[in-house]
């Protein structure tokens, strides 16, 4: 498996647009392991922090002998759109819960279901995120990157090909920006 | 520039400059541009509303369970070990001390442990002597007798370890509710059964009481404590006599007279208090009582039993008599010949059952038939033999066979129609008139049949209405549906369904009793209507088996992962025990859908256990 997806990472740094398109599931199906691992009750070890879920999955998913720094990259962005999901889902399925009046989706385990209070703003969050996106994508990049991959500033400088100082000067005006628009 | 990068520029430069360089620095700025000014403003005032906003990852945002979960896990006790087992939560307390869940560390296997309080075991030679005898009964084998694993010591107690016995006590069965005769006499021949093989091998049990005699779920009766009696009747303590008369320890409800007089005893004395205990299963009443313990040791030693309640077949009476005999000789010799009459007993009774049952359409007087059957009705029903040894209950051993109906309907119908003519319907039984036997009569089980109702209520799309399905439908995926059920019977449901879940693996999960389903509890009333929450069909591709179970006792499995399953079953043995457990009860469940109603109807042994398959895509 690490070597397939290492393949399909090198594949797609090389223009190969399917690569990605085969990546997708099994990047999201090892961070919905973790995020739920993380969520559950049974993580009473505290091994596994919030902000390692992505690199704990790359460090499952992918060989790292064969992959490059720009490698590396493109599997963090990846996995941060891809945690955007997963957590913007389950507060989706969530919020539909409360208003079913205890709806179970048959086969999914514990985090998918019994609700967990995610914090419901996490939906209107994924919409302003989407505004954000229209008027500046880099912007809504840095948060995605940072806010649902966990990422460093450092690594998101890394992801997006820019400097430091500029993924700090996003990540201020974006929070600002985003707050403003949830608070409106 | 863009207005986009134009409010950027403005916004970092404020930022940079103090707060009080800052409203110059906009005035400046914005001279022209009111909008922008108003725009900057937000936004800085936003940053400092929450400076640290979006800093920790969304996922810490997630709080892991909701608090009326979190509530329902009650906090692990302490881990406490004796010797290799790790001691779990207290099953029970007694005179003989208290019995704990523990786990065998080094085997893995669950075990219930006795802890026997320290006045017990002062003699070694005493303890020695128990714990030959214990390990002696539970060397038989018998599929009725608790298995125990071993007599161990610690620094200051001695405990036993035995086999964990998932169910209930027969004192707790006899609490709940009434038991049928059939059940309660099936109980006794098991009981009797697992005596009979101690008594062959040379071991008295002396204490047999409801207290020391489990019912599993599944029908087994397991009889507890064999050898233990000894120790405490030698070691008997004046504490625990109370006020009364320095006699012996704990109620001598089920003390046979010889043991009241503290004379040599033998294993009639085993017999004595099987029939004690036969007595209080039939009548809820005990043959022998007084207001005070020396009241008691003289109703034992000098009255008649109490007379059994007149709907009861004479012929338990006479049993119970004979069980009952002060004089050890007087009562039956052996505990086999007990067994016999027991059997040849339940037989009458379950065959007068069936007629009751099959009578009502006729227009017969009930009652006649009855005792008509009860007379003789064994020519008709010829003996069945392979229940004599009782290597298992027979609710267990004995599938019920069709046929068995088959000589009963035909009979009835003549009955009945002697009984217009006002002829003896008596004749009718006499084997040359009646009609020949079918190929295979059997006995019908003992254990009560387990019914429940069940429909589905489904909606393929959130605005379509909802119909009402037995389940044999194709449920596009997203269709929501709610599981209905009633019965007559009271009883424990408990529903779960094992299907795809990511990565092509499968999950077991608990969907009846949940915090939102019936607050957790599997206990539902007779005739009580059941409606679930909706459940929602996922994507993954593959079978949903959903299991409806529906069990006279708690399902001891179920339950200790009913409060952390949410809703999928953690741990992967757990998992497995149960749908072991469930696919063996499967076997003896039938369900039967009836298109037409869309109901399906199930029944099923002590544990109804049915697995639909449910199709969606």
């Amino acid at each position: 498996m690490p070597n397939e997806i290492s393949q399909l990472l090198l594949n797609w740094s090389d223009g190969d647009v399917a690569a990605r398109e085969r990546l997708l599931p099994l990047v999201y199906d090892e961070l919905r392991k973790l995020a739920r691992k993380y969520l559950s009750r049974e993580r009473a070890d505290h091994t596994l922090q919030p902000t390692a879920l992505v690199h704990e999955a790359y460090l499952r998913l992918v060989d790292q002998q064969h992959v490059s720094w720009q490698n590396r990259a493109q599997f963090f962005g990846l996995a941060a759109t891809l945690m955007r999901n997963i957590l913007v889902d389950h507060a989706r399925r969530h919020r539909a819960e409360k208003r079913g009046g205890g709806e179970y989706e048959l086969s999914l385990s514990e985090a998918d279901r019994y609700g967990e209070q995610p914090n419901i703003k996490l939906i209107a969050l994924d919409e302003a995120l989407n505004h954000l996106a229209r008027s500046s994508p880099q912007h809504a990049q840095v948060v995605e990157l940072r806010y649902f991959g966990g990422l460093t500033i450092e690594e998101t400088a890394n992801v997006l090909g820019i400097s430091h100082a500029t993924v700090e000067r996003d990540w201020t005006f974006a929070r600002a920006w985003l707050k403003k628009e949830l608070c409106q | 520039m863009t207005r986009w990068q134009k409010i950027q520029e403005v916004f970092h430069e404020s930022m940079e400059r103090s707060p009080q360089e800052r409203a110059i620095f906009l005035q400046q700025a914005c001279a022209d541009d009111p909008t922008l000014r108003q725009e900057v403003e937000d936004l800085l005032a936003a940053h400092e509303t929450d400076p640290a906003f979006l800093n920790a990852p969304a996922i810490q945002q997630i709080p892991s369970f909701p608090d009326e979960i979190a509530t329902q896990i009650q906090a692990p006790p302490p881990t406490r070990r004796i010797s290799h087992y790790e001691v779990g939560t207290l099953l029970g307390k007694g005179g003989m001390g208290e019995v704990y869940l523990a786990t065998d560390a080094s085997l893995g296997r669950k075990a219930a442990l006795k802890i026997l309080p320290a006045r017990y075991t002062t003699q070694p030679e005493l303890v020695h002597r128990f714990e030959r005898e214990a390990k002696a009964a539970s060397a038989l084998n018998h599929p009725n007798i608790l298995t125990v694993y071993e007599v161990g010591k610690t620094e200051d107690s001695h405990f036993i370890a035995t086999e964990f016995i998932a169910g209930e006590t027969l004192r707790q069965r006899i609490a709940r509710d009434n038991l049928p005769l059939t059940e309660a006499l099936d109980i006794a021949i098991q009981i009797a059964a697992a005596l009979s093989a101690a008594h062959e091998a040379g071991i008295i049990h002396r204490d047999i009481k409801p207290e020391n005699i489990m019912l599993r779920p599944d029908g087994y009766v397991k009889v507890l404590d064999f050898g233990l009696a000894k120790l405490t009747e030698a070691a008997s303590n004046p504490d625990e006599s109370t006020t009364q008369t320095g006699l012996i320890m704990g109620t001598p409800s089920y003390m046979s007279p010889e043991q009241a007089r503290g004379q040599k005893v033998d294993h009639r004395t085993d017999i004595w208090s099987l029939g004690v205990v036969l007595h209080e299963l039939v009548s809820r009443a005990r043959p022998f009582s007084g207001d005070t313990q020396a009241d008691l040791m003289v109703a034992i030693l000098e009255r008649q039993p109490a007379a059994l309640p007149s709907h009861l077949p004479e012929q338990l009476q006479t049993i119970i008599t004979r069980t009952l005999a002060k004089e050890p000789q007087q009562r039956y010799a052996s505990i086999q010949d007990l067994i016999e009459d027991l059997k040849a007993l339940r037989r009458k009774v379950e065959f007068a059952s069936e007629l009751k049952h099959a009578a009502p359409l006729e227009n017969t007087d009930a009652q006649t038939l009855r005792q008509t059957a009860e007379a003789d009705t064994l020519r008709l029903t010829p003996e069945v033999h392979t229940q004599a040894e009782l290597p298992a209950p027979p609710s267990i051993a004995i599938p019920v066979p069709a046929p068995a109906k088959f000589p009963v309907r035909p009979v009835i119908a003549g009955l009945a129609l002697l009984s217009v003519l006002g002829l003896s319907s008596w004749y009718i039984f006499k084997p040359q008139t009646a009609p020949a036997p079918p190929p295979a009569p059997a006995v019908v089980t003992a254990a009560p049949k387990r019914e429940l109702t069940w429909w589905l209520t489904v909606q393929r799309k959130s605005e379509s209405a909802p119909f009402q399905s037995a389940g044999r439908d194709w449920f596009p995926n997203g269709s929501k549906y709610k599981f209905n059920s009633t019965s007559p019977q009271s009883g424990y449901l408990y529903l779960l369904n094992e299907g795809p879940t990511e990565g092509g693996k499968t999950s077991l999960n608990l969907l009846f009793p949940t915090p939102a389903n019936n607050n957790l509890s599997a206990a539902v009333t007779a005739n009580q209507p059941i409606q679930t929450g909706n459940y929602v069909f996922n994507n993954y591709q593959g079978e949903e088996r959903f299991w409806i179970v529906w069990a006279i006792n708690p399902i001891p499995e179920i339950e200790a992962v009913k409060a952390t399953a949410r809703p999928t079953i953690q741990d992967a043995t757990q998992s497995a025990a149960i749908l072991r457990l469930l696919n063996e009860h499967a076997v003896q469940t039938t369900a039967q859908a009836d298109e037409a109603k869309e109901l399906t109807k199930v029944s099923g042994e002590a544990v109804l256990a049915q697995m639909v398959k449910l199709k969606h895509r």
